[in-house]
């Protein structure tokens, strides 16, 4: 098998895919629920992401409790209007302190 | 420039979410047999997380070239009906400059930029650079030095920056329906989650859909 080969057609589809909104006639595309994408898109990658976060590290206590805590003050933290990246710095020290 | 520099540094949270998951896919490269070379290139020209690492673990299953594609082209099938969803956000800076930016648009640029109102090109620009540069340099990392880097720490990042914007955009568009929405999606995601990436795409067209029918019309691009 080529790697070669595999990565460039691959890259193609995936760039030609990432395009498909260049080619488009925007009179044709905006249907409601494209208006809703991005709020789909940020409530399934925050649900999957912390999900997979408790499965990667093979759903051991802590792991999960980790996630949790970490969740809980990141979304408290955000409500008190704290900088995204603080918010985040937060959150990423709860969750390394419980898988030291 | 100063827009350039200003959406450089917006991209600090995905940078720092980036760099694990870059030196990780790295590091699984390398182990599966790709050289340093197809793995930073892979990372350059991809540019796709989650396929990459199914092409590593394609490749140590012995999956044949055109399964692997197939593969990678069905995992990134979601950036479709995203790329249409930028296209107001991108369309008015012409046509070459909407074909560079689509370029960088992956779920995290894509989600950061929903949450804001529309900026110039350079801060686009600088945004998507600096979220490229992050995972290249990060696979090149890990490649090189593999298992020796400790990730535990920058592993909630990316869910971090991906709750910071739900929290947000709840907070702006609450109602009633929004706690239903919310309710419906979390359990829509979870049993769509064994679908993989397929699951995936699926639950965004799913609540998308349910969301254009529960929720006050409100432009978010």
């Amino acid at each position: 098998m080529n790697i070669w080969l595999v990565i460039f057609i691959a890259g193609i589809g995936n760039y030609l895919m990432r395009c498909v909104g260049a080619w488009v006639n925007s009179d044709r595309t905006q249907a409601k629920w494209l208006a809703q994408v991005p709020f789909a898109v940020i409530l399934v990658m925050a649900i999957a992401s912390l999900v997979s976060l408790i499965d990667v590290g093979n759903s051991d206590i802590l792991t999960t409790l980790g996630a949790l805590l970490a969740s809980i003050a990141v979304i408290f933290s955000n409500l008190k209007k704290l900088p995204l990246i603080f918010s985040i710095a937060i959150g990423c020290v709860l969750f390394g302190i419980f898988n030291l | 420039m100063k827009n350039f520099i200003k959406g450089c540094s917006r991209a600090v949270g995905i940078v720092a979410g980036f760099l694990p998951i870059a030196m990780s896919f790295g590091a699984v490269a390398i182990q599966s047999g790709l050289s340093q070379a197809q793995t930073a290139v892979m990372s350059m020209w991809v540019f796709a997380g989650a396929s990459q690492f199914i092409v590593v673990e394609g490749i140590e299953q012995n999956l044949d070239a055109l399964s692997l594609i197939l593969t990678i082209w069905l995992i990134n099938l979601r950036h479709i009906p995203m790329s249409l969803a930028a296209q107001k956000r991108y369309g008015r800076f012409g046509k070459i400059k909407h074909l560079l930016l689509c370029y960088g648009l992956v779920d995290e640029t894509f989600v950061l930029e929903s949450s804001e109102k529309p900026q110039s090109f350079a801060y686009y620009l600088g945004l998507h650079l600096c979220c490229w540069t992050a995972w290249v340099i990060g696979t090149i990392i890990g490649a090189s030095f593999g298992e020796l880097l400790p990730e535990n720490w920058l592993k909630f990042a990316l869910p971090g920056l991906f709750l910071c914007l739900l929290v947000d955009l709840v907070r702006q568009r609450w109602c009633r329906e929004m706690a239903l929405l919310l309710g419906i999606g979390t359990l829509l995601i979870l049993t769509t989650q064994s679908f993989g990436s397929t699951g995936i795409l699926l639950s965004i067209i799913a609540i998308a859909i349910a969301a254009s029918q529960l929720l006050p019309q409100e432009d978010l691009l």
